[in-house]
């Protein structure tokens, strides 16, 4: 009998199996060969990926299948379509009560009856009060708090401009957290429908199945804490704990969405998943910012939180990319789409690598809407390490985009930016290659040639909304030869204009072995591979 | 080997799912829903999708459950639904395959006989008793077990365990060989 646990093929065939091992074409051609010949190596990997996958599989739990729960409901509890649901209830808020099949006598009397406690009630009572379905806790804001009602009731539509609010569900024990301008119909013990604002979530055990319907979707809570924000334009979910279910408007099996997991919906397309699983990439604390004379200048923008600072002649409700579309499209020469913006501290080009959710705040970017996101602009003279033709990588969730010489050479934007929706730059993606956590991949520019001579470079890096942002920007010179991961993919160096200090590299490192380790992807970061920014440009 | 267990009879479930009583498919996915879930997670890489496959196969089986020929074999059926839904997966990622997936793809065809005929040979009873065979495992040899599932990978796990990737393969192959045995048995007793 084979002893296979030392035979190196089987063991190589099952690292290739669980594992993607890298083999190279020769190795894999043999190890199919001996695949072909040996039944008893077929026979004992067919056993062992066979068990694998069932130890898997039982370890792993009883899943939960939305959709065919919906299938095996029995009929008389299926629902009617979610729209219809939902505008059932705001019609008719004390529908709860549902009738079985009576005989006509048995409703003369029910009706009698019904009759006689409607006259009893309202001998004491003119008004009989709507259930109280939850109980605001806090109010900080500028309306009136003793105008606001202490407890809400079914159907009851709430809604204030600014400020925030608190409140618990009675009988679920659901905790809400709204931000004004927000406007929501509280539809049921369990159910809110949110027709503008941002309200955060923690739902206990017994709250599981808590509902938020949006005009795009409906969220179901099956334990968890998360943030639904609706606006005109669609709606957004980001989950902080735990696992939602998000139902279309008709009834179409559910989909799943867990811990970190964000998407949008338009009110036209379909779900937008922005990140299945929490990225957990590693964000590089923020070095130094003080300004040597051979660092890349930068400055971080956003829009003002007080729309009274905003310039009243001009709309600013479609994000901080759109806003810079002219001011790449003149080639960085007109700065006037920069009024009204406000902007943090000074930055210093370090490099564009991992997360970057604390970013604006580290760079004193205070008071910035963060609904219509931020940019960094870094610009400068640079003198590449040798001349020859260069070509960018990276991705950005949301915008990235280099010009050399006023030209823009790279955009590795998210799908949503306006850099790569308005401005056509070359781009390719390169889905083999993964790069945080992006579906894209690396994306790649177009070759451009440096000579020994200084250019002017302009890099936009930065967030369209709130604050899930991460990017990364590698560079590559023609003909360089560079390490390779052992799947294949070449490791270029970080885009830098400064060598880091021992700290960064420290963080940087861990950064490039989260990606090797969960992502498969990676960079190097090269001394030889620094661009210099001359003294005193 | 390809019977269930001796006490359940698919057959007659099946027969009042047509008639209407769609409930008692609940049955059915109870008693066939680890061996399709392990089918499908021994062939697919990432856990959620097989996980989302097994699903997609029970949704199949119940659309088409008049096509099932009763008197026949239900799990043989259930089975050839869930290899569809793998093939069309497969089908569908193929444009996505980097050099290593093609050989998954290829090693997959190599053997696709012998892991049908491993498929068939786990009986729904022993494998009601893996968990508890699991739980006897040591518990090195049950933390690498788990950590298979968790996704951590095979380099990070030898680092700290502080033996070779080869040696993680080999344990996993001699737990494996020992949760069978552990399985087949009347009395499950400690292994290893």
């Amino acid at each position: 009998m084979n002893n296979f646990d030392k035979d190196q093929d089987f063991l190589d065939l099952l690292a290739a199996w669980h594992e993607n091992k890298n083999l190279s074409p020769a190795r894999r051609k043999s190890l199919l060969d001996r695949l072909a010949k040996d039944s008893a190596l077929r026979v004992e990997l067919a056993g062992e990926i066979e068990m694998a996958g069932l130890t898997r599989a039982a370890q792993a739990g009883e899943p939960r299948w939305l959709e065919l729960e919906e299938i095996l409901e029995p009929e008389n509890s299926q629902t009617a379509g979610f729209e219809d649901a939902v505008m059932e209830k705001l019609k008719a808020p004390d529908s709860s009560i549902s009738f079985k099949s009576f005989s006509f006598p048995q409703l003369v009397w029910i009706g009698l009856a019904a009759c006689v406690l409607f006259l009893f009630s309202n001998f004491f009572s003119e008004k009989p009060e709507k259930p109280g379905v939850a109980e605001i806790i806090r109010f900080e804001g500028k309306e009136n708090s003793k105008d606001l009602k202490k407890i809400l009731t079914q159907g009851e539509e709430f809604s204030f401009e600014h400020g925030l609010v608190e409140m618990a569900f009675r009988e679920s024990g659901v905790h809400l957290v709204g931000t004004g301008p927000l406007q929501m119909t509280l539809v049921g013990n369990g159910r809110v429908f949110l027709t503008k604002g941002e309200i955060k979530l923690v739902v206990p055990p017994q709250g599981i199945g808590f509902v938020v319907d949006t005009m795009e979707r409906k969220f179901v809570d099956l334990g968890t804490s998360f943030v639904v924000q609706a606006s005109p334009q669609g709606s957004k979910v980001l989950v902080l704990d735990g696992e939602i279910a998000v139902g279309e408007r008709n009834n179409n099996p559910s989909q799943l969405m867990r811990k970190g997991s964000m998407a949008d919906f338009d009110r036209d397309s379909k779900m937008r998943l922005r990140s299945g699983k929490p990225s957990g990439v590693p964000e590089i604390s923020l070095p130094p910012m003080v300004l040597r004379p051979t660092s890349l200048p930068g400055k971080i923008l956003g829009f003002p939180k007080d729309p009274s600072e905003l310039d009243k002649n001009k709309h600013f409700d479609h994000g901080i990319s759109k806003q810079l579309l002219p001011l790449v499209q003149a080639g960085f020469e007109r700065e006037d789409c920069l009024q009204g913006l406000i902007s943090g501290r000074p930055l210093r080009f370090n490099g564009i690598a991992g997360t970057y959710d604390r970013f604006p705040k580290a760079a004193s970017l205070r008071a910035y809407n963060s609904n219509l996101g931020w940019l960094a602009w870094y610009e400068g003279k640079i003198k590449a390490p040798q001349p020859g033709r260069y070509r960018f990588w990276g991705y950005a969730d949301n915008h990235l985009l280099v010009a050399v010489n006023g030209k823009p050479v790279f955009e590795g934007s998210r799908y949503d930016s306006a850099f790569r929706n308005h401005l056509n730059i070359f781009r390719n993606n390169h889905p083999s290659f993964p790069c945080l956590n992006a579906r894209a991949g690396f994306a790649r520019g177009e070759w451009f040639e440096i000579a020994e001579s200084t250019v002017d470079i302009d890099l936009l890096f930065g967030e369209s909304s709130q604050n899930q942002t991460s990017g990364i920007l590698l560079i590559e010179r023609e003909g360089e030869a560079y390490e390779k991961t052992y799947w294949g993919q070449p490791k270029w160096p970080l885009f830098l204009t400064e060598f880091p200090e021992e700290k960064q590299v420290a963080e940087l490192d861990a950064l490039r072995i989260h990606m090797e380790e969960n992502i498969q992807g990676s960079f190097s970061i090269s001394r030889d591979a620094v661009w210099q920014v001359p003294s005193g440009s | 080997m390809t019977s269930p267990s001796s006490k359940f009879n698919p057959d007659n479930i099946v027969h009042d799912v047509l008639q209407g009583n769609k409930d008692r498919f609940r049955l059915l996915v109870k008693e066939y829903g680890l061996l399709v879930r392990g089918f499908l997670s021994a062939r697919v890489y990432y856990l959620e999708d097989a996980e989302d496959l097994a699903q997609e196969t029970f949704l199949v089986a119940f659309s088409k459950l008049s096509a099932y020929k009763l008197g026949t074999n239900f799990r043989a059926w259930l089975l050839s639904i869930a290899k569809f839904q793998l093939t069309n997966h497969w089908r569908k990622t193929k444009g996505r395959a980097n050099t290593m997936d093609k050989f998954r793809h290829d090693i997959a065809d190599a053997i696709q006989p012998e892991m049908m005929k491993a498929s068939n040979q786990l009986e729904k009873e022993r494998m009601a008793k893996l968990l508890a065979c699991i739980a006897k495992l040591p518990d090195r040899t049950r933390h690498l077990i788990r950590a298979g599932l968790d996704g951590v990978r095979v380099e990070s796990l030898a680092e700290e365990l502080k033996v070779k990737p080869n040696a993680i393969y080999q344990i996993r192959h001699r737990a494996h060989i020992a949760l069978r045995k552990c399985m087949e048995s009347d009395e499950p007793e400690p292994v290893l």
